[in-house]
């Protein structure tokens, strides 16, 4: 190799890749005839590009699959675009008015989903997905549930529509077929074809059993809020809302039956999704693994699985799957289908608000039945059932307005005081429950009370009369309690 | 298909024809496949970034006024797409969070020459592949990429020289 070798490596990857002028060529052509160093790094230049060609053929040959997932996708995105009120949205946007407003909702909406973000490193922000949901008025997926304790498991598959004016609907449409509804556990059961209907503008949760012609309801009275009832549904919105609210991070990009998505997931024992009630039924969480995949083109949840174990031992599995959005929603799709022939066992079951005049009438009802207040609020309807030896038997041969009746003192006695008491601790206004050394005819002995806003006390004493009291009375009234 | 016949596939595309944007699939996918398999090095990844610009130009295509410049335009944001892919990675990584499930078929893969061009520098990289995968011409490339001829023609020679030490050092 001369010293024109090294200048020629450019003309001859020049050449080799076709873009070398005709007049360089001949020149080049002349050189490599002389020197075989730089025919060898012709050659093997040829030879790359030999392996460049193969590469992008090989590549190439995928690309009719690549474009037709694409088109899917267009197709997927284009559906759920047609439905959304866009024209209705540019018609608002027109007032200057509504656009200043909406512009404050925008940025609003940004800083609440700013001072919610916790960790994510992800391209897609949760805050958008749910503003994304938020704009859906209907939607379903497939919900698969599986619960095991004791080494006894309880499968179930329901499906699940999402109404954003009416409410939320589930139908059990598969149960474990290698279990009969004897089998399973006793909390959790469910049979193909019962029907959950969880209804916020009648403020009524209804569960119908089918098989056995019976249905229960469920009448929230005062501000109750269903939110919260709604996590036992895997509602993504809700759902979304608990992992914002978790310290939870993005797990990087995959693809789900042909879907690119990217995934978000939590540990943080904190989670309080799904399944209801499972803190104060099954204990605190032990270990939690929520994951959520959301599709990168439209911001919508293509998969969520969650899977919780508690410190009692229950493992609680749940997969939410096969969404479909911007689904027509019949207003007679959340009718309650109950049949004139089924039956109430239980009655309506009337849920007052959680607040001190229903506290104190459940106390009252307890304290009349027992003979004594509640020793733990949380346990109360185990204690009533000890020491009254109450069973729902006796409600067969009642009428449906006695059955209503009896079920909603049960209700004033075993789930308000507790209820209240529990929405003062989340609020943290120091409540204390005197029950276990407070009895019906103490005087003025503290039973309950409660930090007020304005720094003083509200008390419920032995007889339940309430009143406000000084921190300092608060202070002389509990120093007189007995030890 | 010629630019006119573009022109009026566009205007049926932004009346809402989708059909009509498949037209411009099959025309300008592969271009745009190329340009985020230069970015991102890896045919996984292009695949991803791709259907992402090209969904996203289906959806924005109401906001292209110079109906001549698509292809310009769509590999402008499939170019910013991959950029957003790329600071999400780093991200990624320098949070020491596990990544995804892609990054296994990356692995897996184990395509030398693949490897080879991950080795390259992006603004080499992308000339080249887009020159294979565009029928190579250096002149369509050039104008893609808004440099001139010779600058496109230099960084090619580049890619390939570069290209030939990396994967003759690994042979040594």
């Amino acid at each position: 190799m001369n010293s024109d070798c090294e200048k020629m490596k450019d003309q001859i990857a020049d050449l080799v890749t076709g873009i070398l002028s005709e007049a360089q060529e001949q020149k080049l052509r002349q050189h490599l005839t002389e020197y075989v160093a730089c025919r060898d790094y012709a050659n093997a230049l040829k030879n790359e590009d030999a392996l460049l060609t193969e590469f992008v053929e090989k590549t190439d040959a995928d690309m009719t699959r690549r474009q037709e997932r694409l088109l899917q996708a267009i197709d997927r995105s284009y559906q759920s675009r047609k439905k959304q009120p866009l024209l209705m949205w540019r018609t608002i946007m027109k007032g200057s008015i509504v656009k200043l407003t909406a512009a404050a909702i925008v940025v609003i909406a940004c800083v609440i989903g700013l001072s919610l973000w916790r960790g994510t490193q992800s391209g897609i922000a949760l805050a958008d997905v749910l503003t994304r949901i938020e704009n859906i008025t209907g939607y379903s997926y497939q919900l698969s549930s599986a619960m095991t304790r004791q080494e006894v498991t309880s499968k179930w598959t329901s499906h699940v529509s999402v109404s954003k004016e009416h409410g939320i609907k589930m139908t059990i449409t598969a149960a474990d077929p290698n279990s009969s509804i004897q089998d399973q556990h006793r909390h959790y059961r469910h049979e193909v074809g019962d029907e959950t209907y969880l209804l916020p503008q009648q403020k009524s949760l209804v569960f119908v059993r089918h098989k056995a012609k019976i249905y229960d309801r469920y009448i929230y009275e005062g501000d109750h809020k269903l939110e919260r009832y709604k996590e036992e549904y895997n509602e993504p919105r809700i759902i979304i809302k608990q992992i914002l609210s978790c310290k939870h991070t993005s797990i990087g990009q995959s693809v789900i039956d042909e879907t690119t998505v990217e995934g978000f997931q939590t540990t943080d024992i904190a989670y309080e999704g799904g399944f209801f009630g499972q803190t104060e039924l099954e204990g605190k969480h032990e270990t939690v693994d929520v994951k959520l995949w959301v599709d990168v083109n439209t911001f919508l949840p293509v998969r969520l699985e969650e899977d919780i174990v508690t410190k009692k031992g229950l493992h609680m599995h749940e997969v939410s799957y096969d969404f479909r959005w911007n689904v027509i929603i019949d207003a007679e799709d959340f009718e309650p289908n109950i049949p004139e022939e089924y039956r109430t066992p239980r009655g309506d079951i009337v849920i007052a608000s959680y607040n001190e005049q229903n506290t104190i009438q459940g106390l009252k009802l307890f304290a009349a039945a027992v003979g004594s207040y509640p020793v733990n609020l949380k346990s109360a309807n185990r204690e009533f059932v000890l020491k009254t030896g109450f069973n729902f038997s006796s409600y067969k041969d009642m009428s449906d307005e006695e059955r209503t009746r009896k079920t909603s003192e049960l209700g004033l006695m075993f789930v308000v005081p507790y209820a209240f008491y529990k929405s003062l601790a989340e609020q943290n206004k120091e409540p204390a429950y005197y029950g276990e050394i407070v009895k019906p005819g103490d005087v003025d002995k503290v039973l309950l009370r409660w930090k007020l806003d304005d720094g003083q006390y509200r008390v419920i004493y032995s007889d339940l009369h309430a009143e406000t009291v000084s921190p300092e009375r608060l202070a002389e009234l509990e120093a007189a309690l007995p030890k | 298909m010629n630019a006119r016949l573009d022109n009026s596939v566009i205007r049926a595309c932004q009346n809402g024809d989708k059909a009509a944007y498949a037209k411009l699939v099959e025309r300008h996918y592969k271009g745009v496949f190329a340009l985020c398999l230069g970015m991102l090095g890896n045919v996984h990844d292009a695949e991803d970034a791709a259907q992402e610009a090209m969904l996203k130009g289906f959806l924005r295509i109401r906001k292209l006024k110079k109906y001549d410049q698509f292809d310009w335009w769509i590999l402008r944001i499939a170019k910013n797409i991959c950029i957003d892919f790329i600071r999400r990675q780093k991200r990624i990584r320098a949070s020491g969070v596990k990544e995804s499930r892609l990054t296994d078929h990356q692995n897996s893969d184990h395509d030398e020459l693949e490897q080879a061009l991950r080795q390259l520098p992006r603004e080499l990289r992308v000339p080249l592949t887009m020159f294979y995968f565009d029928g190579k011409n250096a002149k369509i490339i050039a104008e893609k990429l808004n440099i001139s001829h010779s600058g496109a023609c230099q960084k090619i020679r580049q890619a390939r020289r570069q290209l030939h030490e990396w994967l003759t050092e690994r042979t040594k």
